[in-house]
């Protein structure tokens, strides 16, 4: 998996590499899970994703995104599986001459994210671990 | 008189999220006739399950890892993917 990642994403990994001396503008998002949702306390949430058709899609959204803006660095990963409230679920860096292509990047990518790769999320809340709509019981522990 | 034979399509279907929930399964294999598409493996699939309609309606479908029109027609050993609405992020 080069987009998609099992384990924690540490944002400072993307911040050790070189600067590219062209660049003035370093944007970065982070997804973070919600302690509530729509009203509802949330213990974690569990992200399942149509792993090679998301990698694909993710692939062809950097091509994209690389070619209507300057980018000369670009770092991407979508976490999968459970990730407990206040962790990060996806972290988009991108480096550009300017801010306003950086932004735009950025904001390009998340919002493609959201629409188009399959991946989704099921909130399990509360002290009970329970999975909304579902009798099945899960925990941070078990996973 | 010659033997009529109907050709057939075997398809790997494979289900996510909310659809495989309610499938209770996350792969399974369906054959339809020859010249099938999408859009019919759709009907196939809702004639099993009609209870399946409110989310099949606002999903998408996806051939070999490619997001696809309901009109493309399907090949024999095609993977295809019901794919409801998506949440990443």
């Amino acid at each position: 998996m080069r987009y998609l990642t099992k384990g924690p994403i540490h944002p400072e990994s993307w911040h050790r590499d070189s600067y590219d001396m062209r660049d003035g503008a370093s944007v970065e998002f982070l997804g973070v899970v919600r302690g509530k949702e729509n009203g509802r306390n949330i213990s974690f949430l569990e992200y399942e994703a149509y792993v090679p058709m998301a990698e694909k899609v993710i692939a062809k959204l950097v091509e994209e995104a690389k070619k209507m803006w300057p980018l000369h660095k670009l770092y991407l990963r979508h976490r999968i599986g459970c990730i407990g409230v206040g962790e990060i679920s996806v972290i988009i860096g991108v480096q550009a001459p300017h801010r306003k292509e950086a932004f735009g990047a950025c904001q390009y990518l998340i919002d493609h994210i959201k629409k188009d790769v399959p991946i989704w999320k099921k909130e399990y809340g509360g002290r009970t671990g329970l999975a909304r709509g579902l009798s099945k019981r899960k925990t941070l522990a078990k996973t | 008189m010659p033997l009529m034979t109907t050709k057939e399509v075997s398809l790997r279907i494979l289900c996510f999220a909310q659809l495989k929930d309610k499938l209770g399964a996350a792969e399974f294999r369906v054959t339809l006739p020859e010249g099938s598409c999408g859009r019919d493996l759709f009907a196939h699939l809702l004639e099993k399950n009609p209870s399946l309609k409110p989310l099949l309606e606002v999903s998408r479908l996806a051939v070999n890892c490619e997001y696809a029109s309901f009109n493309q027609v399907l090949r024999d050993g095609d993977e295809v993917a019901m794919i409801p609405p998506v949440s990443g992020g």
